[in-house]
């Protein structure tokens, strides 16, 4: 393990120490780190995965394969609002998709798209577990749920 | 009447106080635990809950105190309890609301079961999309912490008890449990060969039990209420309070609380306020998640217990009951879930990694009016190619929703292909 | 160990407990069709090809993952078995590329060879197929990903074995990718055994690629004369022109395994550089010539001077046979002084995940050389002493038969050689020593020849002639019978064999052995 590999502030280094400490294994910590990263950099670009896997002692290959299995670890940039649409059956059966078109419209992106100031990017997504209160969304960390054409845009405009 | 049931996971969760471990133990928290600790060997503690027949919440219903008792008593290597609170099964959200608003409820059952197992370390695996439920939980574990609820010598006794959060990342295969235990150690989320069970060989090679939110929500109540108690609800085989996700076109989609000899017509016109719209009659009922087959309206006198739902072709799953009515066109419904399980299959096998998208373009072309009518046939006969043949019960959580949709609604897949188009008057296209 | 009996469709097996059906099946010459399990990397059960069903259970297993049980009946060939292996044959179709035809893996493709014995004969996919862009992994390796069939052998070599992990997938499900990460190629020293180890054309050598049909090569079991873990090989040559060189497996000498360098060991036999002709002083001369240039001059010497100004040096590349000869035409009488070329050493020893081993000796045939000369096997310092006393000028006739296709010798050792008053040598390959010599021998490489090497466990296994000798140039062991006939020196032996079983009488390590015994895996012989 290279201690020194790791280019992130001196609050995620600390946050890291901690979280190394829970499991009698280091390669657990694999996920945890890389939601650190994400957090302070906003992605996880190739030279962050090579010097995690340098600082545990891995070959790349294993943190690339990590980082491109789950979906919410990107590899690259996005907007600074990720709209993350659910439209699996419980929120397309209550209007998903009238949702995603309400939000196309207004954004004037479609799906998989970033807006050109960089502000907000349009994903749709599978079940977040908000079914009894479809159609919802979730951007960045938060759930909006119950949602109408009125209230998406109301949540959108209040985003700065 | 089944449906007037005095709640007991979900009792307090209209409170934004019961999150708080001061209210918690005022209305009586932690008691169970302590007992458990205190005063009960672990044997005992793995006979009460075989008596009281509990039954995995996570959609296996696998019989608790008997994936308890599979856990080597001489091992000399640690223990470990994880917990599943990877909910993504479409269709399911009680989980959720469990975390959210009675976390302590959760922990306490965890200290219980991990006296039972001789666990002195706890992962709780939440998926990464729960933010606000991690923040959640993270505070009830530092107020337990500061308690002595967890952590070394806890109630005072020389029982240790570590409770860690880890979270997930987006990975709907991560909740089964050696896909999760995968996960945790740091790898892509593969599910593994059985045997060897968890149990034996588990995280890091070591003994581990895989328990669902919501089964470990019931311990602090057996020990407090009693075996005999838990098991005087419900069915002959389907005991205890269960968490019920209703969704899709009632008017009162939510989580409801009931003991499972409540039947499906029950719960939706009872206990959801019937139909959304009440000019369209309900066509199609899915039980216990997406990997559920569906059941017809005609068939919604049935119980929603493990073993009447499987004379109907299909099983209670995971308590996620998903509600269509006449608008919704049951291929659309069909492609809607196969694209969840094509985007989420993990890969490792073939029949489930190829055959996945193959399903999903039949369908679509069905959809369009542009399949044949062998084309039906196939879809069944890759079905077949994949049940049984994987490595883990995902190749079956694909095809079931697909043979269930096509041998209960088959008339409808053929008109599509005759007419050359969709037979439904629908206002909104689901499967996109 | 325990023994179970149990039934592969009606077939009695009986085998080790703790052995899975595929283990047991594959012991008893049964193929149960599979992808993902290796004998050397292990179960991993994820391709889903071995299904069979068992009688009495409901659920079709997988043979590589279940262990027998007694009185298991195992039914490989029912009609369930049948339809589920076609069925997993099909999905791994599916988006397989139909790439026979430009494929360098065509004829020796487990894919191909499964599909015509047990899947269907057309695709019902109506759909287009799944695309990966080809790669360059690194120095030695592609990668056409759509061939892939995620089976994870290399992965689990690289990981366990070489113990370098530079593959990995990215993504998941059906758009699941074989790639490296972006610069970390995949480069270590036996990394082309992922090439062997591939049940397709996905992960293709370089070095091999588009030059030959394997159905038009033909295949010679040997051993590889780079160093002394001694692994089996086969070469594979095409009209007499060597294309390549593949692993054969042994378990007590290397595994399922060969590093990169004795893969490309191959590439010399070609070289423009071989001597291809016999000369005196540099300029060419037939056989019989040379031949009897030299032995006038060891007589002259042994005459004039005494024997022990004569030193006949053997080499650890050339056969346990030739090195007998060596000692028997020049050792015995009329006693030249006789020491063994040194090995070189590069390195340490490199042991790898499951103990395959690269040794440092770089040479095949140490020990067997030493044995065969009648040399003490613990000293080592006759080479080093016959110099010395070539630079006192006590040896002034020296004969080397250099087997080394690349011998390094010190400078002042060279230059001392240089000095003696007749050198003879004998090599497939120039070095310094042959360009100032007094009379040329062309020899062969062992590719060309039949004959045994003891590797450095004391295994003794036979290298056979897999491609002809070029021009004038002979193996060893024919110029010292040639030698020997000239000589008037009789020697009851026409072919390697024959003198294998001289050597084996006469030198007591190589004790009771013979060329049948050896057979394809050799014999272990010991002091």
């Amino acid at each position: 393990m290279n201690k020194t590999a790791l280019d992130l502030s001196s609050k995620g280094k600390k946050e890291i120490d901690d979280i190394l400490k829970r499991y009698p294994d280091e390669n657990s910590a694999i996920m945890p780190i890389l939601f650190i990263i994400q957090d302070e950099k906003g992605f996880i670009s190739l030279e962050d995965q090579l010097s995690v896997a340098k600082f545990l002692g891995i070959p790349p290959m294993k943190v690339r394969g990590v980082v491109e299995f789950y979906t919410m670890f990107r590899g690259e940039k996005c907007g600074r609002y990720l709209i993350q649409v659910c439209h699996t059956l419980s929120c397309a059966l209550r209007g998903a998709h009238t949702i995603v078109d309400v939000i196309r419209k207004k954004l004037k992106i479609d799906v998989g798209e970033t807006t050109k100031d960089g502000k907000f990017t349009l994903v749709k997504v599978e079940c977040l577990g908000s079914c009894g209160t479809a159609p919802m969304m979730q951007i960045n960390d938060d759930y909006y749920e119950n949602l109408t054409e009125e209230k998406v845009e109301e949540i959108l405009d209040s985003l700065d | 009447m089944a449906v007037e049931f005095e709640p007991v996971l979900t009792k307090y969760v209209d409170d934004p106080e019961q999150a708080k471990l001061s209210k918690y133990v005022e209305r009586g928290g932690y008691k169970a635990a302590e007992k458990a600790v205190k005063s009960i060997l672990p044997d005992d503690l793995i006979s009460i809950v075989k008596e009281s027949k509990l039954r995995g919440r996570g959609g296996a219903g696998f019989p608790t105190g008997v994936k308890w008792g599979f856990v080597p008593k001489d091992s000399d290597k640690p223990v470990y309890l994880t917990v599943n609170a990877d909910e993504s099964e479409p269709g399911t959200f009680k989980d959720r609301l469990l975390i959210e608003k009675d976390p302590h409820q959760l922990l306490e059952g965890t200290i219980i079961a991990a006296k039972a197992v001789g666990c002195e370390t706890a992962y709780i695996y939440i998926r990464g999309e729960f933010y606000y439920g991690t923040k959640v939980l993270q505070k009830a574990i530092e107020e337990a912490y500061e308690k002595n609820y967890l952590g070394k010598n806890i109630f005072g006794t020389d029982m240790n008890l570590e409770v860690y959060i880890h979270r997930g990342a987006g990975a709907y295969i991560c909740g089964e449990e050696t896909a999760l235990l995968d996960s945790l150690e740091g790898k892509r989320g593969y599910p593994r060969m059985k045997p060897p069970f968890p149990a034996v060989v588990g995280l890091y090679e070591s003994p581990t039990v895989i328990n669902n939110v919501e089964t470990l929500c019931n311990l602090p109540h057996i020990i407090n209420r009693g075996a005999d108690w838990f098991a005087s609800i419900g069915t002959e085989h389907s005991k205890g309070p269960k968490l019920f996700a209703v969704s899709g076109h009632v008017k009162k989609p939510g989580v409801y609380e009931l003991p499972m000899s409540v039947r499906m017509r029950e719960l939706i016109y009872d206990v959801c306020g019937g139909m959304l719209d009440e000019n369209r009659k309900l066509k199609a009922v899915i039980p216990g998640g997406s990997s559920t087959p569906v059941i017809t309206a005609k068939e919604i006198d049935v119980e929603l217990c493990f073993d009447a739902l499987q004379e109907y072709k299909t099983m209670l799953g995971s308590a996620g009951v998903m509600v269509m009515d006449e608008s919704t066109c049951m291929v659309d419904a069909a492609i809607n879930i196969t694209r969840f399980y094509v985007h989420e299959s993990c890969g490792q096998c073939t029949p489930c990694r190829e055959g996945g998208k193959w399903l999903l373009r039949i369908l679509q072309t069905i959809e369009k009016g542009t399949a044949k009518k062998e084309d039906i046939d196939l879809l069944l006969d890759i079905c077949e190619n994949i049940e049984g043949k994987t490595v883990c019960p995902f190749g079956e959580a694909m095809v079931w929703p697909i043979q269930g949709f096509v041998n209960k609604f088959r008339k409808e897949f053929e008109e599509h292909i005759e007419n050359r188009g969709c037979p439904i008057e629908k206002d909104r296209s689901i499967r996109r | 160990m325990k023994k179970i009996t149990f039934y592969i469709d009606d077939k009695e097996i009986t085998t080790e407990e703790g052995n899975t059906i595929l283990q047991a099946a594959r012991q008893n010459g049964i193929d149960i069709p599979h992808f993902c399990y290796h004998d050397a990397l292990g179960i991993d059960g994820n391709c889903r090809v071995c299904l069979v069903e068992i009688e009495g259970e409901p659920k079709l297993v997988t043979g590589c993952t279940r262990q027998v049980a007694e009185g298991m009946k195992v039914l490989a060939n029912s009609e369930r078995a049948k339809k589920a292996r076609a069925g997993v044959l099909e999905f791994i179709l599916l988006n397989h590329p139909l790439d026979c035809p430009v494929c360098d893996k065509s004829g020796e493709c487990v894919l191909q060879d499964y599909s015509y014995n047990h899947g269907y004969a057309h695709s019902r996919l109506e759909f287009p197929k799944e695309h990966f862009p080809v790669k360059d992994l690194g120095p030695d390796i592609y990668l056409w990903t759509e061939r892939c069939i995620k089976c994870t052998r290399c992965v689990r070599f690289l990981d366990e074995v070489a113990g370098t992990g530079e593959l990995g997938f990215k993504k998941r499900g059906v758009r699941t990718e074989l790639d490296i990460f972006d610069g970390v190629p995949v480069d270590n020293p036996i990394s082309l055994n992922i090439v062997d180890i591939c049940p397709v054309g996905a992960l293709l050598d370089k070095d091999f690629l588009y030059k030959a049909r394997v159905w038009d090569l033909k295949r010679t079991e040997s051993v590889c004369p780079v160093c002394s873990t001694g692994c089996n090989i086969e070469y594979w040559d095409h009209d007499n022109i060597l294309k390549r060189i593949t692993p054969r497996p042994n378990e007590k000498v290397n595994g399922h395994w060969i590093c990169n360098e004795g893969r490309r060991s191959y590439k010399n036999v070609d070289s423009e550089d071989r001597l291809v002709h016999h000369k005196i002083k540099n300029k060419k001369a037939s056989l019989e010539e040379a031949i009897e240039l030299l032995i006038n001059s060891v007589e002259k010497y042994a005459h004039e001077e005494g024997a022990e100004s004569i030193a006949v040096l053997g080499s650890p590349f050339l056969t346990n046979e030739e090195n007998y000869l060596i000692k028997h035409l020049f050792g015995d009488e009329p006693g030249a002084r006789l020491a063994v070329l040194p090995a070189r050493t590069e390195g340490e020893d490199q042991e790898f995940g499951d103990g395959f081993t690269i040794r440092a000796e770089k040479a095949p045939n140490v020990r067997g050389a030493r044995a065969a000369m009648g040399l003490a096997s613990t000293k080592t310092d006759e080479f080093d002493r016959i110099i010395e006393d070539i630079k006192k000028n006590k040896v002034k006739c020296l004969i080397i038969f250099n087997g080394d296709p690349d011998l390094k010798l010190d400078k002042s050792v060279v230059a001392a050689i240089k000095k003696v008053d007749f050198l003879a040598v004998c090599e497939a390959l120039p070095s310094d020593l042959s360009r100032s010599a007094d009379a040329v021998l062309a020899g062969n490489l062992p590719a060309e020849k039949d004959g045994t090497f003891t590797n450095h466990a004391g295994y003794t296994q036979r290298i056979r002639r897999a491609v002809f000798k070029p021009l004038d140039s002979e193996p060893e062991w024919k110029i010292l019978l040639q030698i020997a006939r000239a000589w008037r020196k009789d020697i009851k032996a026409k072919s390697p064999a024959v003198i294998f079983d001289l050597l084996a009488k006469d030198i007591k390590f190589f004790k009771d052995t013979d060329y049948e015994k050896i057979g394809s895996t050799g014999v272990l012989n010991k002091e």
